[in-house]
């Protein structure tokens, strides 16, 4: 994908100017042996220059090109025993580490390891996580020039096309899979990312993250475009199966569609390029 | 009142709640003659279906319990369920465009067929069901292994929504298949009504009264698993209708098999068509899986017959 590799450089080039340019940014600790334990803090710290610090990484799901290259030849790490290993002074990850596996965050810090899960629900929240993320490797400034970066960016009027049409915000409907559809409620970064973007997710009023809904509900929203959240970041994925399920509702039809990778919707780096994608969507409206 | 009788309440009582259940909806009160899309393409396939669905588990469950002779039997012992996810989850990890239905049918009959196999030899309820709980205790580990070993998130989300069982939203033509295999369930299993009933008395008094009890078995068992996976292929695993139905039509209709399948059939039609109904709207926007609220039916049902024991 373009966009995230540009967003990528992007970064890069800022944080390696704020560095070398002005000498404000001190390069970051050496000696803080971090684990990742999830793709979106993965990325946030290989773009925070801290990649020779990464002592182990989760085996990863959906990751950016650039940061998979980057971690190429970092241990991986699941387990009590495969963390303990690598000796880490931070183990940094999501929240959703946790709900899977408390007793492993528990033991972690039973052994005296810093844990840091954030839990991103809003592009907000991405910032928060980026500039935590830095203050817990000892790369604070990197950090925060980081997040200014994705502020900046999310603010830039890059995409063509307003995105709200004489007041009216587009109906958005995201669908995930499955039959009854699971869609994103209020408390997902989507949400936030369709809001930003100009328009409505119809299931907003749900205060829940991910959730099954029933299409007869969908119909009745009368949504005007249709979030495909796919689960490959490159390529069409499932993303083809899931606009055919959609296009079987015949009242859902005719509706204008946009694919959304996982990776975009986690709340981290790449959610400036779903809000980007879904702008140009949202403005493309006729 | 005679069973007969009895048959006939319950045809209403199926048109009823089948009506009831096209009316009501997480949007709100419809008339069913307002045949709008709302209702002709979301509803009324899905009112439909639940009723095959529940008619082919009550008949399926029918059919078990005469077999093994236990009133606790339901139509996923012998591994049925075990098979069924484990078809299932197989499916929808390696192939995730696809309906994970044939899969699962596919599952449930090989479970049995294994289950039959390793319990071969002089016919033993006991043994079979025995035989039922270890293959289905090992297919639910790769089950689980699959989903733990799988990558994708949307695995356990697709799955967990066919573990818990639920009607979807089929369209007409999806709706052929399961209406043709329930009347010829039924017809197949009225038929043999009378064999069933000296069957119910043991093998041994069957045979004295002219039953060919090895041939009624093997064809009572076929009908239960066709039934059951033709059930768990369109909704997945919708748990205790097998049990519950044929209990609630016993308690009308008696122990005679003539009147029983019919009633336990309508049952489990009623049954799944009004549960389905609630999962739709209890919780509205949202939906629940069917199976959940079947089955908080069910575990109090199940429990007191346990409280009974088996005949």
């Amino acid at each position: 994908m373009a966009v995230p590799h540009r967003l990528a450089i992007l970064v890069s080039v800022a944080i390696a100017c704020s560095g070398a340019c002005s000498g404000s940014t001190p390069a970051p600790d050496s000696t803080v042996r971090i684990v990742s334990l999830h793709d979106v803090t993965t990325e946030i710290v290989v773009a925070l220059g801290a990649t020779d610090r990464l002592a182990g990484v989760a085996e990863p799901v959906d990751i950016d090109g650039k940061a998979a290259a980057a971690i190429a030849r970092v241990p991986r790490v699941g387990d009590l025993e495969s963390i303990l290993a690598v000796r880490p002074a931070i183990v940094v990850g999501l929240a959703v580490v946790a709900a899977q596996d408390p007793d492993l965050v528990a033991r972690l810090r039973d052994a005296g390891v810093t844990v840091h899960l954030g839990d991103p629900a809003t592009l907000d929240d991405v910032y928060r996580l980026v500039r935590d993320v830095g203050e817990r490797i000892a790369a604070a400034p990197a950090g925060e020039a980081l997040a200014a970066q994705l502020a900046a960016q999310a603010g830039a009027p890059e995409t063509p096309g307003p995105p709200v049409h004489d007041g009216h915000r587009t109906r958005v409907f995201v669908y995930d899979c499955c039959d009854p559809p699971f869609t994103a409620g209020r408390r997902t970064v989507l949400n936030d990312l369709i809001a930003r973007a100009g328009g409505d997710n119809v299931f907003a009023d749900l205060n829940a993250a991910w959730t099954h809904v029933s299409w007869e509900e969908v119909v009745a929203r009368r949504p005007e475009l249709v979030v495909i959240h796919a689960y490959k970041y490159e390529g069409q994925g499932d993303a083809a199966d899931k606009e055919r399920a959609v296009r079987a509702i015949s009242a859902l039809a005719a509706l204008r569609t946009v694919v959304i990778p996982l990776g975009c919707s986690l709340g981290g780096l790449r959610s400036l390029d779903g809000l980007a994608r879904l702008r140009a969507a949202i403005g493309a409206r006729a | 009142m005679r069973p007969g009788a009895w048959v006939l309440v319950g045809v209403v009582a199926c048109v009823v709640i089948g009506a009831l259940a096209i009316c009501v909806g997480s949007t709100g009160w419809r008339s069913p003659w307002q045949w709008t899309g709302m209702i002709a393409e979301l509803r009324a396939p899905r009112v439909v279906l639940a009723g095959l669905v529940g008619s082919a588990l009550a008949m399926a469950g029918v059919a078990m319990q005469a077999v093994l002779r236990n009133d606790l039997a339901d139509p996923y012992v012998l591994g049925i369920s075990g098979g069924a996810s484990a078809g299932a989850v197989a499916s929808l990890a390696l192939w995730p465009g696809l309906a994970p239905g044939p899969a699962a049918a596919a599952g449930a009959t090989g479970a049995v067929l294994l289950v039959r196999g390793l319990a071969r030899g002089p016919y033993d309820p006991a043994r079979l069901l025995l035989a039922g709980v270890a293959v289905g205790s090992v297919l639910a580990s790769a089950t689980g292994v699959i989903l733990v070993l799988a990558p994708s998130s949307q695995l356990l989300r697709s799955t967990t929504s066919w573990l818990f069982g639920g009607i979807g939203t089929p369209h007409w033509s999806a709706l052929v298949a399961p209406a043709i295999a329930v009347v010829v369930g039924v017809a197949w299993l009225t038929a043999q009504a009378t064999r069933i009933d000296r069957l119910t008395l043991g093998a041994d008094v069957a045979e004295a009264l002219g039953v060919a009890v090895v041939r009624l078995r093997r064809g009572l068992l076929i009908a239960a698993v066709a039934l059951t996976a033709l059930a768990v292929a369109a909704s997945g695993l919708i748990g205790f209708v097998g049990l519950i139905a044929p209990h609630a039509a016993r308690r009308l209709v008696g122990q005679p098999h003539r009147h029983l399948i019919a009633l336990s059939a309508l049952a489990g039609a009623a049954l799944v068509m009004g549960a389905d109904a609630v999962a739709r709207i209890a919780f509205a926007p949202r939906e629940l899986p069917v199976g959940l609220v079947t089955a908080s039916l069910g575990g109090p049902v199940f429990l007191w017959q346990l409280q009974r024991g088996p005949r």
